[in-house]
């Protein structure tokens, strides 16, 4: 794995960033809510706006650079000498990094949102997906419970990122036929597994019994709700690994 | 010191792409891989470099498996025929980023070439013209200072000025810093006086191999008036034929005695005749074993 350390300062840079970028964004938003809340005071007495949606879009972001950075990055290093178990090890650390760095910001903004808040006396202005399960609006969180939800959020990236992996990997490996199958099968059974349980309760009541049990443990644990992220990602990411193992590493379609 | 291919298969559903090839090459030489479209050029190379996973065979760089092997597949680059780096990198972020991964990229050449091949910087993967897009690739061969350098239709799109400067610039390379040279192209009339040994696929199979001296001296072109040339080839192995009028003309496999009968012509054959004469050849070998299949009952 000579060729792991080049790999990743040629992602972390982009990672750095795009995080930095995006955190920005966010920051931008928390900014307008705090003008949006002071003008409904002055307007209309309003006090209650908050924005809640830090980690998800997180999630999401990472996701989405799940689904597009793992291509281009098997490419490059197909390009420029390093293999493919490296270059597939060379996805992580990078995107670690900046989950990390997200959520220590995502953190940061939630701390002083809560700060100002806490003078202001109005309800938080600001939540991640953390402080809404596991803390509600009990004051600042303490330096551990910051900690524990910055490490919540990086689980949770984690996820999003090894499932927008596995995504590009699958539809990388399929053929034209394989990847309309796969298209229509996915939101079949997303959307066709919960309707036939709802239609069969009984048949299903021991997997429903299941899944709550699963819901309830996930909501009064962070822990397990991490593990069951990390779960998630490790499933995810081993299947990406056996996906592109075999594949034929080709150029995009467009390009010449 | 070699990449060494040994038995080596690929099939793409029904089309056995490669079958049982093995090729070796050797240090201080620049090898010529060609064949006709689909022979399997493109397929073999992407095998030697790990973008696809054969079948069947090995590969080998200096002993070491390229299967997830960096320090094997680090020493070979593949200048291929199209874009590997992401639509959204510039030209000169490119260079920058291959130095990142070849401490020996010469950056400062390859800004040079750049220059001279007018290749703009600024612009991106995907604004680049065919042409420039070559040039971008060919001036990574030319400056990655890897010990095996991998050329897959190298000229695509260039014009003849650029397709000049660029055979210039890879005997400088070559002398400048000896190392294994590999192309694989259709003009092989312009790498003719280049490549020192020559392998020929058709079909997926290793047709012929060998110094390019020796390929071409093992036909020789014959002409004069058919009658005479008959008679003279009547117990040779005639590779293939052409009539225009009277005249004749043949070529022959091995080599012919002389002095030839008066009215007979012998001419050398280039590697690009030797090439199509054998393509023929083989092309009407297949026909016959067709129409044998087709009489069996």
């Amino acid at each position: 794995m000579m060729n792991l350390k080049p790999a990743m300062r040629y992602q972390a840079r982009d990672y750095v960033v795009s995080a930095l970028i995006f955190a920005g964004v966010n920051l931008l938003i928390v900014v307008a809510m705090v003008a949006g809340l002071l003008y409904f005071q002055v307007k209309t007495g309003t006090d209650s706006i908050s924005y809640n949606g830090y980690t998800l879009s997180c999630t999401i972001f990472l996701f989405i650079y799940g689904l597009i950075v793992p291509r281009q990055v098997t490419r490059l290093c197909a390009q420029l000498g390093v293999c493919r178990r490296t270059a597939f090890l060379s996805l992580f650390p990078p995107m670690i990094l900046a989950a990390f760095l997200l959520a220590l910001l995502g953190e940061g903004m939630l701390g002083v949102a809560r700060t100002v808040s806490a003078v202001h006396g109005g309800p938080p202005l600001f939540s991640d997906l953390f402080t809404l399960i596991y803390l509600g609006d009990t004051g600042s969180p303490t330096l551990v419970q910051h900690g524990l939800a910055a490490l919540f959020g990086v689980a949770y990236m984690l996820a999003g990122f090894c499932l927008g992996l596995f995504l590009t990997f699958l539809f990388w490996r399929l053929n034209k036929v394989g990847c309309i199958i796969a298209a229509l099968a996915i939101p079949v059974v997303l959307v066709g597994l919960p309707a036939l349980v709802a239609l069969f309760p009984t048949l299903f009541a021991p997997v429903i019994r299941l899944a709550v049990r699963f819901g309830r443990l996930w909501v009064t644990s962070p822990w397990w709700a991490m593990a069951f992220a990390l779960v998630l990602a490790l499933f995810f990411a081993g299947i990406s690994w056996l996906l592109i193992r075999r594949t034929n590493i080709r150029a995009g379609s467009l390009s010449k | 010191m070699s990449i060494n291919c040994q038995a080596v298969s690929k099939r793409f559903g029904p089309t056995l792409a490669l079958d049982q090839v093995s090729l070796t090459l050797e240090p201080g030489h620049i090898y010529g891989l060609l064949g006709n479209n689909g022979a399997g050029k493109s397929t073999l190379l992407s095998i030697l470099t790990d973008r696809q996973r054969p079948d069947g065979g090995t590969v080998t760089v200096d002993g070491l498996p390229v299967r997830n092997n960096d320090a094997a597949l680090h020493k070979v680059f593949l200048v291929g025929d199209q874009n590997f780096f992401p639509d959204e990198m510039k030209v000169k972020r490119a260079l920058q980023t291959v130095s990142l991964f070849y401490p020996d990229f010469d950056l400062e050449k390859a800004m040079d070439l750049a220059k001279q091949f007018g290749l703009p910087l600024k612009k991106k993967m995907p604004q680049l013209s065919t042409g420039y897009a070559s040039i971008f690739r060919l001036i990574l061969g030319l400056c990655v200072n890897t010990p095996y350098v991998l050329f897959d239709e190298p000229v695509l799109g260039l014009d003849a000025q650029h397709r000049q400067l660029f055979y210039r610039l890879l005997v400088e390379t070559f002398m400048a810093r000896p190392c294994t040279i590999l192309v694989s192209t259709h003009l092989i009339d312009e790498v003719e006086n280049l490549i020192d040994y020559t392998y020929i696929l058709r079909e997926g199979r290793l047709l012929r191999q060998g110094p390019t001296e020796e390929l071409v001296g093992q036909a020789v072109c014959l002409s004069g008036p058919a009658g005479l040339v008959d008679e003279y080839t009547r117990d040779k192995t005639v590779l293939t034929s052409h009539s225009l009028g009277g005249l004749k003309t043949v070529t022959l496999q091995g080599t012919v005695e002389e002095p030839l009968p008066l009215g007979l012509e012998k001419s050398a054959m280039g590697l690009q005749d030797y090439f199509i004469r054998l393509q023929e050849a083989e092309d009407r070998a297949a026909a016959r074993r067709e129409e044998e299949r087709h009489d069996e009952p």
